[in-house]
């Protein structure tokens, strides 16, 4: 998903005022000025772009120009990778960091990330609001425009926000499984107790089922 | 000799024609706009900060605030504050750069620079600003020159904009940016209406009221709709020679800033 300029704006200021305060990152970072890298986080279903330059680095949502590399990752892998430095682990050994094109380009940007012990949950972590905002609001929308199809329609799309988009809801045939699943659990439950009656049974105990006494 | 156009089939492009452009919604001779804006500002100068305040319910401050974080402005470095007026934005930029940093902070109009001066000194500004009195079309600074360039409500009311942006790029240093923060065209659907109903009835009573000057405020509603949409601006710029050009829709679009770089 890609978020609306505004909105990818907030992140890019809080980048950068974090980076404005390390003038060798900013000399490192004015090295890699016209590159463009493109990351994913997978768990936020966020794409962006992000573009290096002598005063920090340009978040956006849509580029004209081929990124030289792209990131697919989580946001605790990224972490993880940025919040140990010491360990020295080249991209290639890290666990949940996927990379396509110039893999010397997204070390040099993440070492230099790593350099001024950026926090990357904790940037997007006062943003997560605005998101779950703005991905509420394009459902509302979208439900408002459907408003005029009636109100069947927009439960629908309702019950299909809350199943699929926000998985708040099981959809309906996952909902069918998962009672499937509990009677066959009910079932076995039943067998086994059958069963354990039984043994007892033939073991000369003369209690009822599942007294609790051996 | 001035006379009415149609908003609504009015070029988004700059000028009409090389005699003639356009002043609010009337044509003028493209010779004479200059001296129409000098006058509207000229009259608005004195009461231009509160009646911004008044128009914008105050919402201009977080918008300058937001194209200030945008521009990224470390210390140290020299930035120009084209169409500068009354200093707002500048002085945020002069703040920003600090003692070892400078704000140039120029406006075409002497009444608004004299006014900009005045606060610069109130607010006790005044080791890292300084005052030029320019027209942005033909901007008197060497090139690349300057880090950041801001402007602030006032590109709409340049006579030849695409002009005023390749002097604009000139005097930007490579690896600097210029921000735009202009009235654009308002992007949520039904605000347009409600909108048009502010501008031109609300504002120029307002205008007469506490500036007691409507048609220079009926001016203002007319120029914000003469003047390019944000994917036209966009496009002005990117021929100007800015990069990575993008544009951010504030308050549904009345407002935006437009963003590019010299590489």
């Amino acid at each position: 998903m890609q978020l609306p300029a505004a909105m990818l704006a907030p992140l890019e200021v809080g980048l950068n005022r974090y980076l404005a305060e390390d003038e060798l990152a900013l000399g490192k970072l004015a090295r890699l000025q016209g590159k463009v890298l493109s990351l994913r986080l997978r768990e936020l279903d966020l794409s962006f772009f992000l573009c290096p330059h002598a005063g920090g680095v340009q978040v956006l949502g849509e580029i004209d120009e081929v990124p030289d590399a792209s990131i697919e990752t989580s946001l605790p892998a990224l972490a993880r990778y940025l919040m140990q430095p010491e360990s020295k682990q080249t991209l290639a050994a890290t666990g949940g960091i996927n990379i396509d094109g110039d893999v010397e380009l997204v070390q040099q940007f993440l070492t230099i990330l790593q350099e001024t012990d950026f926090d990357p949950e904790e940037w997007l972590s006062r943003h997560i609001g605005d998101v779950a905002a703005y991905r509420a609001g394009e459902f509302l929308r979208g439900a408002l425009d459907l408003g005029k199809r009636g109100l069947d329609s927009l439960l629908r799309e309702g019950s299909r926000f809350l199943q699929e988009d926000s998985r708040d809801l099981l959809a309906k045939d996952e909902a069918r499984e998962w009672m499937d699943d509990v009677d066959k659990l009910r079932s076995a439950v039943d067998r086994i107790e059958a069963r354990l009656d039984r043994l007892r049974a033939s073991a000369g105990y003369s209690d009822g089922p599942m007294d609790g006494k051996t | 000799m001035t006379k009415q156009s149609d908003p609504q089939s009015a070029p988004q492009s700059d000028d009409q024609s090389s005699d003639t452009t356009h002043f609010g919604f009337r044509s003028v001779p493209t010779a004479e706009k200059q001296r129409h804006v000098k006058g509207v500002f000229d009259s608005v100068a004195e009461r231009y900060d509160i009646m911004n305040d008044v128009m914008s319910m105050g919402i201009h401050r977080m918008w300058k605030r937001f194209t200030v974080d945008l521009s990224a402005v470390r210390a140290g470095e020299r930035v120009l504050d084209i169409a500068g007026g009354t200093g707002d934005l500048g002085l945020k930029m002069a703040r920003k750069v600090g003692p070892k940093g400078m704000v140039v902070l120029s406006d075409i109009n002497a009444a608004m620079l004299g006014h900009g001066r005045e606060r610069t000194i109130d607010k006790g500004q005044v080791e890292n600003v300084r005052f030029a009195q320019a027209n942005a079309e033909i901007l008197p600074f060497a090139d690349n020159s300057f880090d950041c360039l801001t402007i602030g409500f006032g590109l709409r009311n340049v006579t030849d904009k695409q002009k005023a942006l390749a002097s604009m790029y000139r005097v930007l240093k490579p690896g600097g940016r210029l921000l735009v923060l202009e009235f654009s065209k308002p992007t949520v659907p039904g605000l347009g209406k409600l909108y048009d109903e502010y501008s031109f009835r609300l504002l120029p009573t307002m205008g007469r009221m506490i500036a007691n000057d409507e048609e220079s405020y009926r001016y203002l509603a007319e120029s914000i709709r003469m003047h390019p949409d944000q994917n036209t601006l966009k496009g002005m710029m990117e021929k100007a020679g800015f990069e990575r050009c993008q544009y951010y829709n504030l308050t549904g679009g009345i407002v935006a800033v437009h963003r590019g770089y010299k590489f």
